[in-house]
């Protein structure tokens, strides 16, 4: 294998692989995936990197990689779901049961932080997708409105909007999530 | 059941749940906000809820990967360059798996078109036999035919 292929390896696992991880983690909920995600991130920047333009900086071409990629797989998860939950009509009940990815890898998460994890990711996911990557970015990854706007290439105010109103949108998801889990148990 | 959150107190607290927790509310707004959570049990239960809730974001954010993952991914993608796969893995998943599939379906089902035809066939054969028996039974006038008779219908 060619050297500068070696050393563009090492720059990108020791710079930027861990961000990478993350990123897809707090789009796919699960660590396991986003692992092996990030190794497909990789290899697509490998891959592409002559096409990649200064205009903007690595950083942002490699969130950008990321970001398609976890939706990519979400998208992916999607039909294998719908096709399990086909194939548990017509096979043995319990050879159809979806295994839930929503559900951490970490040994530690008490069953309470599941929980409240699966609620939080439930309403996240069903936000629209400009809103959740918005979202997701500047809550989960922390990253500032300039940032969001160059990887998701729109401008300041419209990401600022696309974050107010995925909050808006949430609160009011979790508002009637638990209004109707008070009238659940009372 | 105490009727709320349908009450501007509730509204205001339901839309303002992001911004009371970032501190982000004005003075008196925030003020309001908490006013209304003395007055109101159910909207200080959301508050708590959401609250709680919302810090899974930090927790998740403190979720670290796996420490080894770096040299796994390192060998990885290495023997993924040596291989020199990458260009043939999608030629494979994007061109031939679906060609492949294709031609598996649209050959299943000339097979099945096929077979119907030919069940087909016979059916329509085996139907026009009987109607030819049933003619020349009722050409003969006879209503009582015995067991012989049948046979011999049967085997001409």
């Amino acid at each position: 294998m060619a050297n500068q292929h070696k050393e563009a390896i090492l720059y990108l696992v020791n710079n930027h692989h861990k961000n990478i991880i993350k990123t897809a983690y707090y789009f796919v909920s699960n660590m396991q995936d986003a692992e092996d995600l990030s190794q497909d991130v990789l290899l697509e920047i490998l891959r592409s990197i002559g096409h990649y333009k200064k205009d903007s900086s690595l950083n942002t071409w490699i969130y950008r990689i990321t970001v398609n990629k976890s939706l990519d797989h979400l998208r992916k998860q999607k039909r294998r779901n719908i096709f399990q939950t086909l194939g548990s009509f017509f096979i043995d009940d319990t050879k159809g049961k979806i295994k839930s990815n929503n559900e951490p890898s970490m040994t530690d998460s008490t069953n309470d932080d599941r929980e409240k994890r699966k609620i939080l990711d439930a309403a996240v996911n069903s936000l629209p997708q400009n809103q959740r990557i918005a979202f997701i970015l500047s809550k989960y990854d922390d990253l500032a409105y300039k940032e969001i706007s160059e990887i998701m290439n729109l401008s300041i105010p419209s990401v600022e909007s696309l974050i107010h109103r995925a909050k808006m949108n949430l609160q009011k998801k979790l508002a009637n999530y638990f209004s109707e889990y008070a009238k659940d148990i009372k | 059941m105490q009727k709320t959150l349908n009450n501007p107190g509730c509204v205001f607290v339901r839309d303002n749940l992001f911004s009371y927790q970032e501190k982000k509310l004005s003075g008196e707004k925030n003020q309001k906000f908490e006013d209304h959570l003395n007055t109101c049990k159910r909207c200080r239960e959301l508050v708590l809820n959401f609250q709680s809730v919302s810090s899974s974001i930090d927790a998740r954010r403190a979720d670290e990967p796996n420490p080894f993952i770096q040299t796994r991914t390192i060998q990885k993608i290495e023997s993924e360059l040596e291989r020199g796969n990458m260009p043939h893995f999608t030629f494979s998943k994007r061109i031939l798996q679906p060609l492949m599939l294709s031609t598996i379906i649209l050959t299943a089902v000339v097979i099945g078109l096929a077979l119907g035809k030919q069940v087909d066939s016979e059916f329509s054969s085996n139907l026009s036999r009987q109607n030819g028996i049933q003619v020349m039974k009722s050409d003969l006038y006879i209503t009582d035919f015995t067991d012989e008779d049948n046979a011999f219908f049967d085997n001409h």
